[in-house]
């Protein structure tokens, strides 16, 4: 039995895929739990700084200056999904 | 121990020194202050040779990019050019003190702020060190609806925000310290650029270090003739933000100040392959719009550091 599956995920593949430009990947490609950064989809700090603008303007997110807890927000789409949910405003 | 103690003993020190600057140039006005400042400066002059050499090198390249137009590396027009220094630090007190009534200013290009304003959308501003960047003030009283977010290297910057308010409570002005841009500071300019609000950021000087490669790292211009690191910085934000890219410099030409104003693109795009590559395109933009005012008012450059790469 899997369980049932959450529409944020696909949706914040998706928005990672739109908003990083990320031709010839699907969001099947990446994985829910894989690291997104320098490991797995092997993302970079700019690309941290277009996702996390992207991520503002689709939920009206904002983050604590620490940087700890941006890695920690960031980590893959599956700590994405759960920052999403609870702090999105829109 | 030692160490904090020092620290507070900046802390408290910044804030009443500023003041007590402020009133002596309140009361005064600019003459006791020069008593003061001109063999300050001359002693800067004489020993500090770094600056001295920059102010030199500076004009020597100027001097051959306008074919001997601007004044020649004499060490009269060094010191000028540091004369030219200091009365812009006279120029920043009056503009702190938000006594702007006294300042004659000339906008070139208006029409590139106020159709943004007019449409509710808000841009990335890049300035120089040449000239009076803190002018941009006037705009903020012209334009009373502007709304402008300074970027500032210094960690002085909440103690600036808290002396401009008590100087000018009505201060549109929000000075927001990064060493480096953090996602979380992207998010939050994002979100104030989307509201129609400006980003002022420096385009002429270059992170401290380079190891931290995040948004900091270079591009390099052709200036003046020679190659030159500009930061990266702005031209990322403006494509952070989707947003134009407008070049701003507030410059003193004789007794009047030239505010000059041009958009340097409409939308900075940085494909993920070679962001730093397509950077190079609006920088450049940015590096002749400073060389064309440094030709135009030559001793306003106040970047005294070796500045080109060799």
């Amino acid at each position: 039995m899997t369980p049932p599956l959450n529409p944020l995920v696909d949706e914040i593949k998706t928005l990672i895929i739109d908003s990083l430009n990320l031709e010839h990947v699907t969001p099947a490609d990446i994985e829910t739990d894989a690291p997104l950064f320098v490991e797995g989809l092997g993302l970079d700090s700019i690309d941290a700084l277009e996702l996390g603008v992207a991520l503002q303007k689709r939920y009206g997110l904002s983050l604590s200056a620490d940087s700890a807890e941006t890695r920690q927000h960031f980590a893959s789409v599956a700590t994405l999904v759960a920052f999403v949910s609870a702090n999105r405003t829109k | 121990m030692q160490s904090s103690h020092w620290a507070k003993i900046g802390e408290a020190g910044f804030l009443s020194g500023m003041k007590l600057m402020f009133a002596i140039y309140h009361r005064l006005g600019r003459w006791p202050f020069r008593l003061v400042l001109y063999p300050v400066l001359a002693w800067y002059v004489l020993t500090n040779a770094i600056a001295r050499h920059a102010s030199k090198d500076y004009l020597t390249r100027l001097h051959r990019a306008s074919a001997g137009h601007t004044p020649p590396p004499t060490l009269a027009n060094i010191y000028r050019h540091f004369t030219a220094f200091a009365e812009m630090m006279l120029d920043k007190l009056l503009v702190w003190s938000g006594d702007l009534d006294r300042v004659i200013y000339a906008i070139e290009n208006p029409g590139v702020l106020r159709d943004r304003m007019a449409a509710g959308q808000g841009a990335v501003i890049v300035t120089a060190h040449i000239g009076n960047a803190e002018l941009c003030r006037v705009l903020a009283r012209e334009k009373s609806s502007i709304r402008l977010n300074v970027l500032v290297h210094t960690p002085q910057a909440q103690r600036f925000n808290q002396l401009m308010r008590e100087l000018n409570p009505a201060s549109q002005i929000d000075l927001i310290q990064v060493s480096d841009i953090s996602a979380a500071t992207a998010m939050l300019l994002a979100e104030r650029v989307e509201a129609g609000e400006f980003v002022v950021i420096a385009g002429d000087r270059v992170p401290l270090s380079d190891s931290n490669a995040h948004a900091s790292g270079i591009v390099e211009v052709d200036f003046l003739g020679a190659a030159a690191p500009l930061p990266f910085g702005p031209y990322l934000l403006a494509s952070l933000f989707k947003c134009p890219l407008i070049g701003m410099i507030a410059c003193r030409r004789n007794n009047c100040f030239h505010i000059t104003l041009a958009t340097l693109a409409e939308r900075v795009v940085l494909p993920r392959q070679n962001r730093r590559a397509a950077a190079a395109e609006p920088a450049q933009a940015f590096a002749a719009m400073m060389a064309k005012e440094c030709s135009t008012a030559p001793f306003q450059w106040f970047n005294f550091f070796p500045f080109w790469t060799r």
